[in-house]
């Protein structure tokens, strides 16, 4: 192409507003909520507070934790007062960020060791482990507060959720035209070839379903559900019904992908998870958390609806971790 | 039945463990007659891929015979004789229709665990970590083959032995894909980082596809003399030269016109830049050593083309991103699109234009296979590629 050739080819139009061809009004920005952030920010006033006495006064807060002052302690209490005011005013000045959140989480960790070695020359025993029971505590509020920046920033709008509840949204590209899609999921009963740990679901009529799940440790779950909005090809909605062992309400939405590539399915969820948020803290860090697992089970429907059926591999077709080698042959099904 | 279990870092172990069945509808069960180890496999016994597991069944470069199919696999029948790709992919999802295997989206049950190290998950690839799928692999002597279909190829001229097509699989495709992201149009001069398997293909395939000059890099003399020899390639030892300067000179100033990275993360140099990046990868503030890379990029063209087929793994530091930008570098990179190239090389092979056995230096039986890792990573007894027979 020669430089000179003009590029694209729309003419020039001074009249209407959007300057390039985008796809009009109605694609919204990702905004994110601000939840967590005020948590964020006492977190920080505490970090900068506790920085400025280990800084000034490392002498009565060596004492008040029941050890004796020397130049040693006073040189590494101020050097974590340094690390105090250091993480404070990254998380005063970026309250969103849990990158400058996650500092402190390290920081707790670090005082949590140095407290443990502290114990074992501690005139007073009971302060030291006081000391590390307030630390302990702060540290789980880091933890929370972490956490929920993290999933504030990957909300796509700035509605806030009802506290208690938690929501995940995920998205797959899928190959098949929306009606086949829309199909598969209209029928509940499908959903135990793709959903990992759903053992049952089961048509109860009146567009109700009870489903049944694996719970922890060999337990299991049982809730029933119904159908709230179904429109053809479009979206399906639904909620668990009282009396359910656990709340959730969920929408799935069915678009045409662009560029022919078939369906694009979006899962929102909201539900209270058992246990609360602590517990969907703790669950993320073993994985199965519900937005991994929704991104999981959607990625099946994509091998369902694609090849046929979910893949399996020789490490992935048993329940625990194993090594790559085939499965002996009594645990082949 | 055998098979090459890793156990650990450098602790290799041919053990009995249980034969393969069918899993899915579109699998197949290989009887294996011929299997190899890749140098990327090196990777994987030195501890440089992460989500490896003791017990994990090891290869991804095997063929062999068809024994037991799956209900929904069309184009095989029992008894046929296959090469088969090392990327698993379905052929249905829209990487696969775009040709590009190796980032299926439908072969990877550990997707999870890719989308953490890489942002979104790549196929699934035999016997190459947990990350990768947690597939068994093919040094042994039978394998389950997902996507049957897709990813075995029917090998009919019984006058081409397992060493004529085996590499087939992985190696030659990758080395001649290193070639074509280059895009040469005729008359190019290509330097080619690694005298390994996949170099040389990348050398012979580069003269293939048009190439009027290629000059190719290594540290070991008898790898070099191979690519000269047997190639036609002009060599460097990069042990003896500046690398730099001397493919500026043999380029009248300019540079090779396209470079191909055939090393991958575990470079070596006899500069300070190599216990450096031995130090940062210990102390992970990188987990791959770009040292042929780096010079590639410093040592292409303007406006060429890098093409990074070596295997990469996570980060590197000291990237020269500004010889990128500033000399307009293109950098190309992919795990082999295999599928995409078999058909095509087969009929090369069976054109002879090329017998991708050359490469073999070494074969042996399969139980010798930790003894065959070892020399292949201590480049012992001139070797270049082992080839193990799990019947022998």
């Amino acid at each position: 192409m020669s430089v000179n050739e003009p590029v694209g080819d729309a003419p020039h139009r001074f009249d209407s507003p959007p300057l390039t061809r985008g796809r009009g009004p109605g694609r919204e920005a990702w905004t994110g909520t601000t939840e967590g952030r005020s948590l964020a920010s006492m977190l920080g006033w505490f970090s900068v507070a506790l920085g400025a006495v280990e800084l000034l006064a490392p002498r009565s807060l060596t004492q008040a934790i029941g050890l004796r002052p020397s130049s040693g302690t006073t040189t590494v209490v101020q050097s974590m007062g340094v690390r105090e005011i250091a993480s404070g005013v990254g998380i005063l000045s970026h309250p969103e960020s849990k990158e400058w959140l996650g500092m402190r989480v390290g920081g707790d960790l670090v005082d949590l060791a140095l407290l443990g070695v502290a114990l074992l020359k501690s005139r007073r025993p009971m302060r030291t482990l006081l000391a590390s029971a307030v630390v302990l505590g702060v540290g789980a509020l880091d933890m929370i507060a972490t956490e929920q920046l993290a999933e504030a920033r990957k909300s796509p709008t700035r509605e806030r959720k009802t506290p208690g509840e938690s929501r995940v949204m995920r998205s797959i590209t899928i190959g098949c035209p929306r009606s086949e899609v829309y199909a598969l999921w209209r029928n509940f009963t499908n959903f135990p070839r793709f959903m990992e740990g759903i053992e049952s679901v089961e048509d109860v009529g009146n567009g109700r379903t009870r489903w049944r799940a694996r719970g922890p440790a060999g337990t299991s779950v049982e809730w029933e559900s119904e159908v709230v909005a179904d429109d053809r090809d479009e979206q399906i909605a639904w909620r668990s019904v009282g009396g359910s062992d656990i709340y959730h309400s969920g929408k799935v939405r069915f678009a045409d992908a662009p560029r022919g590539l078939g369906t694009v399915v979006t899962v929102e969820l909201d539900y209270a998870p058992p246990g609360g948020k602590i517990a969907a803290a703790l669950l993320k860090m073993f994985r199965k958390e519900p937005g991994q697992q929704v991104g999981d089970d959607l990625r099946r429907l994509k091998q369902v609806l694609e090849v046929g059926e979910v893949l399996l591999s020789d490490a992935s077709s048993g329940s625990t971790p194993r090594p790559a080698q085939p499965l002996p042959p009594e645990t082949v099904h | 039945m055998k098979a090459t279990c890793w156990m650990g870092i450098r602790n290799m172990e041919v053990r009995d463990v249980p034969d393969p069945k069918l899993l899915n509808q579109h699998d197949a069960i290989i009887k294996v007659t011929s299997t190899a180890i890749c140098g990327s496999d090196l990777h994987i016994y030195n501890g440089f891929v992460p989500t490896m597991l003791p017990g994990d069944v090891m290869g991804h470069e095997f063929m062999g015979e068809v024994v037991e199919l799956g209900r929904d696999v069309r184009n095989l029948s029992i008894g046929d004789r296959v090469v088969v790709a090392f990327p698993i992919a379905c052929g249905k999802c829209a990487q696969c229709k775009r040709g590009f295997f190796s980032t299926c989206e439908n072969s990877n049950p550990n997707a999870w665990l890719a989308e953490k190290q890489w942002g979104f998950s790549p196929c699934g690839i035999f016997g190459y970590s947990h990350t990768l799928g947690g597939f068994a692999g093919g040094q042994a002597q039978y394998v389950r083959v997902p996507f049957a279909d897709v990813g075995a190829l029917k090998i009919e001229d019984d006058t081409l032995s397992d060493e004529s097509v085996l590499f087939l699989s992985d190696i030659y495709p990758t080395g001649y894909m290193g070639a074509d992201l280059c895009g040469l149009e005729g008359g190019e001069t290509v330097a080619v980082w690694g005298c390994g398997p996949v170099g040389l293909f990348a050398i012979a395939s580069a003269f293939l596809l048009g190439a009027e000059r290629v000059i190719a890099i290594d540290r070991f003399e008898y790898r070099l003399a191979m690519a000269r020899d047997k190639l036609g390639a002009e060599t460097l030892n990069y042990e003896d030269v500046d690398v730099h300067t001397a493919l500026r000179e043999l380029t009248g100033g300019r540079g090779p016109d396209h470079c191909i990275d055939a090393v991958g993360l575990e470079g070596h140099s006899h500069t300070p830049m190599y216990p450096l990046d031995r130090v940062k990868q210990g102390l992970m503030i990188e987990t791959d050593r770009p040292l042929a890379l780096r010079e590639a990029i410093m040592s292409c063209r303007s406006g060429g083309t890098v093409s990074v087929i070596g295997v990469y793994a996570g980060f590197i530091d000291t990237f020269p991103m500004g010889a990128v930008v500033n000399r307009s570098l293109t950098i190309k990179s992919g795990q082999c699109h295999v599928q995409r190239y078999m058909r095509p090389l087969l009929e090369r092979i069976q054109k002879r234009e090329i017998d991708p056995s050359f490469v073999i230096t070494h074969r042996m039986g399969l139980e010798r296979a930790p003894e065959g890792y070892d020399v292949f990573l201590k480049k012992r007894d001139g070797c270049e590629k082992v080839v193990l027979n799990p019947w022998s």
